[in-house]
């Protein structure tokens, strides 16, 4: 943090000013969205696009609701991210622990060919895999939206720091009291780094959640949409009249948001980590 | 068992001798225990001694099954051990850091190793899993021994140094293992609860009435506490013996300097033979050595060793300067130079103390003179 | 002593496989097809498949499609990296004191990384707009100008980055000791002078770090493309994951796969050569 030194009274409302200032034009696009979802677009250009919602329409968020199909949706959102967060914890998790605790041949090659798929994006690879996915027929299916996503090696990283950090003692106190691989992940291993994984778990759901491109390539029907894409079409189907579209575009932002205001620290320390030393 | 010591049924007195045949362990280019024969008896207090390095940990840890063996035999029992895991040798260890899980409470940590263990039960012929309350019966019945049962739902990070100690110990002794492995449990212990340690470890062993292979740096802890000690300098076992064997006949020059304090003085010498009799001659004086031995051969390059509290003042036949005086109260320590090396003289503070600068004689008794040769370093009967 | 060293082998091939199982499947292999791909033209629907070889390569890369998507895309991450950095550090910056409710300031300036490039982009299309939007008039980013278009696109990528920068910078920021921001102050330097010459200097690692990966989401753009703009007016805005995007049918995909492999090598090179450029002047103290 800053210098705790005192402040004069004119510097500390300077401050103040010059933050919520800033805090302004950082919410100002949201501030503009719940104007606009809230207001009825007649009357709101009627009114020459004030700052202030016209004419509100409380039940423009299920009228977003039933329009763009959104608990559909947001099912099928949910859905492919508690499998994807699910997929990436388990493979993760076995991935660093192979990683750390066993001595195998070409340990450090492996870890470097993990290490290079994150040069890989899903942008680079979408023709060939959106290629498999047609041949293997998984357009429009869970399989199709998940499958590239099981795995992901900045998981195997950042589990990997959590796991080195466990004090040598421990894993020969566990051996000695008699307990293998299985018992040693589970009753130490796993506990020890609960705030590593927790962090890893928020950071899976956020990037499954926000998903767009490759959602948008392996879905072609509506109902098999994800909320991201639903955003898309439904833009696309209203943009003239906005309120719609914008009161969804809420609704898809709402579980992230949640997460950042309950979930934090978690949150700051994946982000961070490999960032900031220290 | 209420009431009974903790590990003396009788389905549990096993043979638990420790025998290292050749145990040699290298960890790539580095040789760090090398060629090691030794026999750990059966309800024996044995004592691995060494400075850093020395190796001493490492053999523990064979013993333990945390590190493999290189080459050699090792036995527990009569099992060769080699290639058995750690979980089936039925030994266990208390870690110089403890080793304690830190999210798990005290009980749960003594419970640990009995979890995944088949245990021996009163009445029952086969070994087996041990029942959640059978297991908290054992654990209730250690931690009061120990002293811990009010500790029992804490986590070690509200523990005392020592209370964490306790709970290893603890959780060592629960599963009735064969032997006890100790890696320096006392080191992170401040002086006071060491010495009190020392002795409650002491009791403790004479209760389990189990053999226990300790390891150490503490040359005091090693001396107070073992049946008989080992001790190690570079990989190499250097001597074998009860603390008095060692410490009257040490085999080479390192174990004669490692053990007490402070260290047995080192005189470069030369043996002289006179009429018969041996003499070393450390070119500022004489000192006659107890018998002709053929190792003393005339001209042969030698090392005197004496202990401290063997060499007196003003009777002897080597010249030697004050150089330092340490005054400890009932005791003094006189640093003095006999050509070119530093002797030590330990003596009770009587008199006035020596002043640095002054001449003054040095001897000692021939029967406390200790002969190593100048190029072995071993010990010259 | 051999068979603890299989035993553990083995464990550690079940243990690795179903992430190397996803890595081959989905990384390595489509790396190898993409080559492939790239060496060979298809018809329209697929049923002809006829090799090339390299010259696909060298028309692609060298033909209009690619070039003017990767300037596209340069110009959009430099319109970005830059600016979103400036505006983070300058966030990072005045949220770093303390003050009471300091933390509510936190929170709102992090908000943007809870907003996804779908819900950013419906944002901004409502609010730059031609049509409808309350800055739609504004003709430095008019989304129905070629030369401008891409601007209002890039308005909203910075905002989106926002919160992420601003979560790593003050990180940073916080993890210098407080004793030498005050032997600064002791010394006597001013609050600018301050900041350019001890506290960026001592934050240099993050935001090397920061540089790279927003140059990364730069070069990956595309959701924002797909919903604001479609790639118009005149594909003005078809960054080169647009075209790669668009290329998905048979007889575009050997062109699509050549431009992929390009995207690859440009991002690779262009991180590496950050990578060097800024490794020197990163300063790494303590």
């Amino acid at each position: 943090m800053g210098t705790d030194a005192p402040l004069a009274p004119w510097k500390r409302s300077a401050w103040y000013v010059l933050l919520s200032a800033l805090s302004v034009v950082v919410l100002f696009p949201i501030y503009m969205t719940l104007v606009r979802a809230l207001s009825t677009p007649a009357s709101y250009f009627r009114a020459g696009q004030p700052l202030h919602p016209v004419d509100i329409q409380w039940n423009i968020f299920a009228t977003a609701f039933s329009r763009g199909d959104l608990s559909a949706k947001l099912t099928t959102s949910a859905v492919v991210t508690a499998v994807i967060v699910g997929a990436q914890l388990a493979t993760s998790i076995l991935a660093a622990y192979a990683f750390t605790f066993l001595e195998f041949p070409f340990r450090r090659t492996l870890f470097a060919l993990f290490m290079a798929t994150l040069m890989l994006p899903i942008e680079v690879t979408l023709i060939p895999n959106v290629e498999t996915m047609r041949s293997l027929g998984w357009f429009n299916s869970y399989a199709g939206l998940t499958a590239p996503f099981l795995a992901t090696a900045f998981g195997t990283f950042l589990l990997r720091q959590g796991f080195l950090g466990i004090p040598r003692d421990l894993r020969d106190a566990s051996t000695l009291d008699g307990f293998g691989h299985v018992g040693f992940l589970r009753r130490v291993a796993i506990p020890v780094t609960r705030p590593v994984i927790a962090s890893f778990a928020v950071i899976s759901f956020l990037t499954a959640w926000n998903q767009y491109t490759w959602p948008r390539a392996v879905t072609t029907q509506s109902n098999w949409e994800t909320v991201q894409i639903g955003l898309h079409s439904l833009a696309a189907a209203t943009v003239d009249k906005g309120n719609i579209a914008l009161a969804a575009a809420l609704i898809a932002a709402l579980p992230v948001l949640a997460l950042l205001i309950f979930l934090q620290r978690h949150l700051i320390r994946g982000l961070t980590a490999g960032a900031v030393k220290g | 068992m209420p009431g009974s010591a903790p590990g003396t049924t009788e389905s549990d007195r096993q043979v638990s001798e420790i025998i290292f045949e050749g145990v040699t362990k290298r960890f790539g280019d580095v040789t760090a225990v090398d060629d090691l024969d030794l026999r750990v008896e059966h309800e024996e207090f044995m004592v691995l001694l060494g400075p850093s390095g020395c190796g001493k940990t490492t053999v523990l840890r064979m013993v333990a099954g945390l590190d493999s063996i290189t080459s050699g035999t090792l036995r527990i029992g009569d099992r060769v051990v080699n290639d058995v895991e750690a979980k089936h040798r039925n030994v266990s260890m208390v870690f110089q850091s403890y080793a304690l899980y830190p999210h798990l409470s005290v009980f749960k940590n003594i419970e640990s190793p009995l979890i995944p263990r088949d245990m021996t039960v009163e009445g029952e012929a086969t070994p087996r899993r041990l029942h959640p309350h059978e297991r908290a019966e054992r654990v209730r019945a250690i931690a009061e021994t120990l002293g811990l049962s009010e500790l029992l739902q804490r986590k070690p990070v509200a523990l005392s140094g020592g209370q964490r100690q306790r709970v290893a110990l603890a959780r060592a002794i629960v599963s009735r293992p064969a032997a006890f492995l100790m890696d320096e449990p006392l080191s992170n212990l401040d002086a006071k609860l060491r010495a009190q340690t020392r002795v409650e470890l002491a009791d403790l062993h004479k209760r389990l009435a189990t053999t226990f292979l300790y390891v150490t740096h503490d040359q005091v802890e090693a001396m107070t506490m073992a049946d008989r000690l080992a001790i190690l300098d570079r990989g190499r076992l250097q001597q074998v013996g009860t603390p008095r064997d060692v410490y009257d006949r040490p085999r080479n020059l390192f174990v004669a300097r490692f053990i007490g304090s402070p260290p047995m003085n080192a005189v470069p010498a030369t043996i002289r033979i006179d009429l018969g009799e041996p003499w070393a001659d450390t070119g500022a004086g004489r000192i006659r050595l107890p018998l002709l031995t053929a190792a003393l051969a005339d001209g042969a390059s030698v090392v005197i060793g004496v202990r401290p509290e063997d060499v007196h003042r003003d009777a002897g036949t080597i010249d030697a300067t004050v150089r330092a005086v340490e005054w400890l109260g009932p005791e003094r320590h006189v640093m003095c130079d006999v050509a070119g090396t530093t002797v030590t003289i330990r003596e009770a503070a009587e008199k006035r103390d020596p002043q640095p600068g002054e001449r003054i004689t040095v001897g000692c008794d021939p029967q406390h003179v200790h002969v190593f040769d100048a190029q072995t370093t071993e010990r010259l009967e | 002593m051999n068979t603890r060293r299989v035993r553990e082998s083995l464990w550690a091939a079940a243990l690795l496989l179903p992430s190397l199982a996803v890595f081959v499947a989905f990384f390595f292999y489509p790396l190898y097809r993409l080559v492939v791909l790239g060496l060979h033209q298809q018809n329209r629907f697929g049923t002809t498949n006829r090799y090339v070889g390299l010259s696909q390569f060298r028309d692609v890369l060298t033909g209009d499609e690619f070039r003017s998507g990767l300037w596209i895309t340069v110009q959009f991450v430099l319109l970005t990296v830059p600016l979103g950095l400036v505006l983070g550090i300058l966030l990072a910056v005045a949220a770093n004191r303390r003050l009471r409710g300091i933390k509510i300031f936190h929170t709102i300036f992090a908000s943007t990384v809870a907003s996804s490039v779908a819900v950013t982009s419906v944002i901004f299309l409502m609010l730059i707009n031609p049509q409808i939007g309350y800055f739609g008039d504004v003709p430095f980013f008019s989304l129905s100008n070629p030369h401008t278009a891409l601007r209002g696109v890039a308005l909203s990528s910075v905002w989106e980055n926002l919160g992420l920068t601003f979560i790593i910078v003050l990180a940073a920021l916080q993890a210098i000791p407080d004793e030498i921001n005050e032997a600064a102050v002791l010394d006597g330097y001013g609050p600018l002078r301050k900041l350019w010459k001890i506290t960026l200097p001592l934050i240099s690692p993050s935001l090397m770090f920061l540089t790279v990966v927003l140059v990364i989401f730069g070069f990956q753009a595309f959701g924002q493309i797909d919903i604001i703009t479609g790639g118009g007016p005149a594909g003005a805005t078809q960054t080169v994951v647009y075209k790669i995007f668009n290329s998905q049918q048979p007889i575009a995909q050997g062109r699509g796969a050549v431009m992929a492999v390009g995207l690859f090598g440009v991002t690779f090179l262009v991180s590496l050569a950050q990578l060097a450029l800024l490794e020197r002047r990163v300063h790494y103290g303590n």
